[in-house]
């Protein structure tokens, strides 16, 4: 615990035991309510009771990653890289020819010709996302392994749409027999919104110049001269996560992060749907030490993958150097 | 127990998760005896959730606390944002309390709501970076990343005050 979280809760004027047993009169209601239903009613399959990851998660996860061996080297490596247990390998890269705002301004230019149907006013983004968990109990690791979840987000000018979220198949690592892997296939989040309720940040079509793309993802934020490139790496994904891109639209967001310090070129690289990228990657230790990644797609130019990794060096984050934490790889909606 | 229970589902979810709604409420109204009944008002609606045949989870109680604690805002006829109502905290005295507390809740009522919630979440009510990231519909390590902002910003801001004591 470190000394802002100590004195955070040392501050609570009310505080109250988490997670300890409850009170008799608790007890009591409970029994009321229970007593309380004249019918039995149906009701649907129960979910698999919750596996905390605990309380002190930070320090849980910690505990458990002291047993795995992780890949200590740059997020897009250029070396094969060994799958780690609980987080997927590192991509590899292999080193390309050009400065940054080179190899940038030649993925605008091919970028290619897709565009949206203006008159279009409902759109649909398809990805494949993994974010680092772990699952344990009693201190003991049970599973490690990465299973990704497939997600389909439709949406309308309404703001009325859905989004559902189907669990893919273990990828990296093993799943034990008694563990909560769920089946491939299997919607482990489905959600419909009424008219106004779709949660976005991005409401209107992204713009097709670059300073026009600079106000669009800098509002919902709160981006400016002061933000980091991670940021608006960050602020791109939240947009490419609601809204497919035509050329003009992608290209737009090249030339931001052309603009943009502290961006560099990792190389070409393979995406976790075997798709062949330019990974574009800037670090930052404002706000945590972490590593974007923008992966686009080598022959189109189109934004394909993006990844999130923790470099290390953070004292209240025991979480070991180079650990990949996210991916999202979207796909076309077919 | 009855039979609408006999596989203990709903017992489990109650025990498990009373406190945790009891402590969101109890930040935000700050009477205890308030929340108690608000909390147990949060469950009545979980029962006929749950008896409806409806799927029970962490982050939907959680929002129908947050709708039930509004509620009792407006039962009660006051006006104040919760928000604004959050800020009283800072004013609460404690047997207990002392300069540094008064403080820091000074200072994390200084910050952006955001910020501010986070810390709540993750240092007084305990929850897990997977529960606050499935609540927030966001991902596990974007969690981290706001958590250790808020952290930042706060630290910043008790340096800033003069608040930091320590």
């Amino acid at each position: 615990m470190n000394d802002i979280e100590r004195r955070v809760r040392a501050a609570n004027p009310n505080p109250i035991p988490v997670r300890g047993a409850v009170s008799p009169r608790s007890e009591e209601e409970l029994s009321a309510l229970l007593a309380s239903a004249p019918h039995p009613a149906p009701r649907p399959a129960s979910r698999r009771p919750r596996r905390r990851i605990g309380t002190a998660w930070v320090t849980a996860i910690a505990a458990v990653l002291v047993f795995v061996t992780v890949i200590v080297a740059g997020n897009v490596t250029d070396r094969p890289a060994p799958s780690a247990a609980f987080a997927p390998p590192l991509l590899t890269s292999v080193p390309i020819d050009g400065t940054t705002g080179e190899i940038l301004n030649a993925l605008s230019s091919s970028a290619s010709d897709i565009r949206m149907d203006d008159a279009e006013d409902e759109r649909t983004v398809v990805y494949e996302s993994w974010s680092a968990q772990i699952t344990m109990e009693e201190d003991t690791v049970l599973d490690m392994y990465v299973q990704p979840q497939e997600t389909r987000r439709t949406w309308s000018d309404d703001l009325s749409g859905s989004i559902v979220s189907r669990a893919g198949a273990v990828k990296w690592g093993t799943a034990a027999p008694d563990s909560a892997a769920a089946k491939p296939g299997t919607i482990i989040l489905g959600e419909d919104f009424e008219p106004g309720t779709y949660p976005t940040f991005f409401v209107t079509p992204p713009p097709a110049t670059v300073e026009e793309m600079r106000s669009y993802l800098a509002a919902p934020f709160g981006l400016g001269e002061q933000s980091t490139s991670g940021e608006w790496f960050k602020a791109i994904n939240d947009l490419r996560v609601d809204w497919p891109l035509d050329r003009d639209q992608n290209s737009a967001i090249l030339q931001l992060i052309a603009t943009l310090p502290d961006v560099t070129v990792a190389g070409a690289v393979t995406d976790r749907l075997g798709r062949s990228g330019v990974a574009v990657q800037t670090e930052t230790r404002t706000e945590g030490n972490f590593r974007y990644v923008l992966v686009f797609d080598s022959a189109t130019g189109l934004l394909i993958s993006s990844e999130f990794v923790y470099l290390g060096g953070l004292t209240d984050i025991s979480l070991p150097a180079m650990t990949v934490l996210d991916y999202t790889a979207w796909k076309d909606d077919d | 127990m009855t039979s609408i229970d006999s596989d203990g589902h709903f017992s489990a979810f109650y025990r498990a998760n009373y406190s945790v709604i009891l402590a969101t409420v109890t930040r935000r109204l700050s009477d205890r005896a308030t929340a108690e009944d608000v909390t147990s008002e949060v469950f009545r609606v979980a029962w006929a959730h749950h008896v409806g045949g409806d799927e029970l989870s962490l982050p939907w109680l959680y929002t129908v606390a947050r709708n039930v604690v509004g509620n009792e805002y407006r039962r009660s006829g006051r006006s104040a944002a919760l928000s604004a109502k959050s800020e009283e905290l800072v004013d609460v005295a404690h047997e207990t309390d002392d300069d540094s507390a008064r403080d820091t809740r000074r200072a994390m009522m200084r910050l952006k709501e955001a910020d501010r919630e986070i810390l709540f979440m993750a240092y007084w009510e305990d929850l897990s970076g997977a529960e606050i990231a499935t609540i927030l519909d966001c991902r596990v390590p974007t969690v981290w990343v706001r958590l250790n902002r808020a952290r930042a910003a706060l630290k910043h801001e008790l340096r800033e005050r003069g608040g930091d004591r320590s």
